[in-house]
């Protein structure tokens, strides 16, 4: 498929998911509309909470100030306050920590690898919310919040059922290797799998990129707000490669404590593979659970 | 070395499963007025702050004519667009008795209002009689979506034309929290009195009001 069909389609689908009823924020939706399926939210609030809303604060006020005075000292401030907040961010659910983790515990890699890959990940999962602010000023001239909600709420839906059918794919292919006796991933380098699928789980817009981009472009300062997602994209890699990281030195450190017992290494590599994507797929399907059920039972 | 790498692992999981739930996408500040008639609350208005991030996306969108103000067909469209559809979280609001927890079906008299670029909404909801004297107000978001506070400059306020006698504290509620399903559907907002396998436990900061 050529690039234009593809642009085109993305936005058929784009376009079709706002016709949608689907919401997450209390808030937005129609009168009448029952409330509509999301993924599981978290169980606590956390104690980051009031961090992260004093970082965004403080990167909203700059930006008005920005807007207000024209004062581009502030800028500085907008980047590295937004840096901060992607760090705290991407501490919360929803930002692919525990997919990446899974992946780099199944995986031998190389060790700039993980590093690589929480940048994707955080580049699709910002990025993504960047291109929809942007699609909705480009259409519409104008910030639709209550569109954009939700969509964004259709494309998490989409990408934890995107991901449970990779997890599944990958434990066919993991039983298949070890049936016909092919599994020598714990001495072999691969990355095989762990970009795609990081990047069709990523591909849902972060509301905390939503959020500043929907204010930036309301205070007319839109390429203020670029910088600051890219900031921010960079600060949740940082939180992200940290993840990736634990898992890549675990499973360093699994196979040096076993690597003169060559059958146990062997056995070790299998199980660590299988329950890797295992794990992910009980853990996309706790995520996903409540949004399948939701769309089953929900009349669109 | 490869030891302390697999006990980091581990914890790293934990920590993953324990912290990864500190995600609120906007803050809500909240207030409430009761309204007393001969002596007993007979409604209460609840007023819903928001940040700025929330209000300058609800005055973007909303506030067509740019006036700064909401006219009755811009209010009529937040309405329609960006506030009745809470019914399905019972409004965000609890309201708890000796019969146990309730949240409001109807509410009434919707108004919204912005001052600084930032959107405050307004709304009533009628209070049944009470034989005892006392009821407790919560503002809370099992979802998490919205961290709610209450304002710290007077979060409950009286009117009344007689004098009533009125205290009130606000304090987090460990002895009677709600406990909800996970697994519900959306529509679903049933609360439960009793801690049951697979339910979740929420501690709500509660408005206790003795009048």
């Amino acid at each position: 498929m050529s690039t234009e069909r593809k642009s085109v389609l993305l936005v058929i689908i784009l376009l079709t998911l706002i016709l949608l009823p689907l919401y997450s924020n209390p808030f937005l939706g129609g009168a009448g509309e029952n409330a509509i399926p999301t993924v599981r939210p978290p169980s606590s609030g956390g104690f980051w909470i009031e961090k992260q809303l004093e970082f965004r604060e403080l990167i909203g006020n700059r930006m008005k100030e920005i807007k207000k005075s024209g004062n581009t000292s502030m800028l500085w401030g907008v980047i590295g306050f937004s840096f901060l907040y992607g760090i705290l961010h991407a501490a919360g659910p929803g930002h692919r920590k525990t997919v990446i983790f899974s992946l780099f515990l199944a995986r031998k890699t190389r060790w700039y690898e993980p590093l690589l890959a929480s940048g994707l990940s955080s580049a699709a999962h910002g990025g993504t919310a960047l291109l929809l602010v942007l699609l909705f000023q480009y259409l519409f001239n104008h910030i639709l919040a209550t569109r954009i909600n939700r969509v964004s709420i259709y494309m998490e839906g989409i990408s934890y059922m995107l991901l449970l059918c990779i997890s599944l794919f990958f434990i066919a292919a993991a039983v298949r290797e070890i049936f016909q006796n092919q599994k020598v991933y714990y001495e072999k380098e691969t990355s095989r799998g762990i970009y795609s699928t990081l990047l069709f789980s990523s591909f849902f817009p972060c509301p905390g990129v939503i959020m500043i981009m929907t204010f930036s472009a309301a205070m007319e300062v839109l390429s203020t707000g670029i910088l600051a997602v890219l900031s921010l994209s960079l600060g949740m890699g940082v939180t992200i490669s940290l993840a990736a990281y634990l898992a890549y030195f675990g499973r360093e450190g699994i196979f040096s404590f076993l690597k003169k017992e060559e059958k146990l290494i062997r056995r070790f590599s299998t199980i660590l593979e299988l329950g890797s994507f295992i794990f992910l797929f009980l853990f996309s399907l706790w995520m996903a659970y409540p949004f399948i059920k939701g769309l089953i039972a929900v009349d669109l | 070395m490869s030891i302390k790498i697999i006990v980091s692992t581990i914890l790293f999981c934990l920590f993953v499963t324990t912290t990864a739930y500190s995600h609120p996408h906007m803050a809500i500040y909240a207030s409430c007025e009761f309204d007393f008639e001969e002596n007993d609350p007979v409604g209460l208005w609840v007023n819903y702050s928001f940040d700025q991030y929330f209000s300058i996306g609800l005055i973007s969108e909303f506030d067509v004519d740019g006036s700064g103000e909401f006219n009755a067909e811009e209010t009529d469209k937040i309405y329609n667009n960006a506030f009745i559809y809470m019914k399905n979280y019972g409004f965000l609001i609890s309201i708890r008795d000796k019969n146990g927890r309730t949240s409001p079906e109807v509410v009434s008299d919707f108004s919204v209002s912005a001052e600084d670029d930032i959107i405050t909404y307004r709304f009533y909801i009628n209070l049944k009689k009470r034989e005892e004297r006392e009821l407790y107000i919560s503002v809370y978001d099992r979802t998490f979506y919205c961290a709610i506070y209450y304002t710290e400059e007077t979060p409950v306020k009286v009117h009344s034309e007689q004098q009533v006698k009125t205290q009130y504290v606000i304090e987090e509620n460990t002895e009677y929290p709600v406990y909800y399903n996970p697994f519900a559907l959306p529509t679903d907002n049933t609360t439960y009195d009793r801690w049951e396998t697979g339910l979740q436990t929420y501690y709500p900061k509660e408005i206790h009001f003795v009048y």
